[in-house]
């Protein structure tokens, strides 16, 4: 199982980088792979790549405004929310995602 | 470059007096604005505040990250800010807020201000990072912790 997904806030200094480090954390308690690229103040980091997308079998988007590049997870399975939700519930988010998928 | 070069002294207050959100970000704006890290006070207020109205920044757990990047921010820092009464921040558990990081960062900030602001962020999510900053109870402490964790 290998796992996609992108941070994203407005201000880009905080909630995206806590959602990625709780997104990280589920995954690793769930012993799922996962990549995290977060689209903050610093522009793209830890880039998903092709690579990446074609081995992936899902991804979560959790950002309160438009990220860029989202055309590059069309044809996967996306479970979208808004990134406090990571923040908070990041487990629940991951859990939710493996169900649809499963 | 680490956290600890971000530290200033003036912005570490381990008895904070507020009554309630908006005068604890008024009071620690003064502390900014005090040591020379924000040009103007109302303005950086008012952005912390915008940003409080998108989305709250009581992360649970007893802590508050209000922040906002504007350009009235001279020099990018971070408050650590233990309060001496807990106030309602309408915090996603619901939870009552002790200890307040407000993040400071100019919209033209380089990339390695931002990394270090970030990277406190993101290692506030780590238990032991996150119980060792808000029991500390002196500056050397915080630094050592900063010292030993870096950068995520």
């Amino acid at each position: 199982m290998y796992i996609l997904a992108v941070t994203s806030c407005p201000v880009g200094i905080a909630h995206t980088y806590m959602a990625a480090a709780n997104l990280k954390k589920a995954a690793k308690k769930r012993g799922i792979d996962i990549k995290i690229e977060t689209q903050g103040a610093q522009g793209l980091e830890n880039e998903i790549t092709k690579d990446d997308i074609a081995r992936a079998d899902g991804a979560i988007i959790a950002s309160d405004i438009k990220i860029k590049f989202p055309e590059r997870f069309e044809d996967l399975p996306v479970l979208e929310c808004k990134v406090q939700e990571a923040v908070k519930d990041a487990l629940g988010i991951l859990d939710e995602l493996l169900e649809a998928i499963s | 470059m680490d956290l600890c070069s971000l530290i200033d002294k003036r912005l570490i207050v381990f008895n904070f007096d507020g009554q309630d959100k908006e005068e604890i970000i008024q009071g620690v704006a003064e502390l900014m604005f005090n040591s020379g890290k924000i040009a103007d006070k109302v303005k950086y207020v008012e952005g912390v505040f915008k940003r409080e109205s998108e989305c709250s920044t009581g992360i649970g757990m007893g802590i508050a990250i209000p922040h906002c990047r504007s350009d009235v921010v001279t020099q990018p820092c971070f408050s650590l800010v233990k309060l001496k009464n807990e106030v309602e921040w309408d915090s996603f558990d619901g939870k009552p807020v002790s200890y307040v990081i407000m993040l400071a960062a100019p919209n033209d900030a380089n990339n390695e201000f931002l990394k270090l602001l970030s990277s406190l962020s993101y290692n506030l999510m780590d238990d032991d990072f996150r119980e060792t900053l808000i029991n500390a109870s002196s500056i050397e402490e915080i630094e050592l912790l900063f010292k030993e964790k870096g950068e995520n």
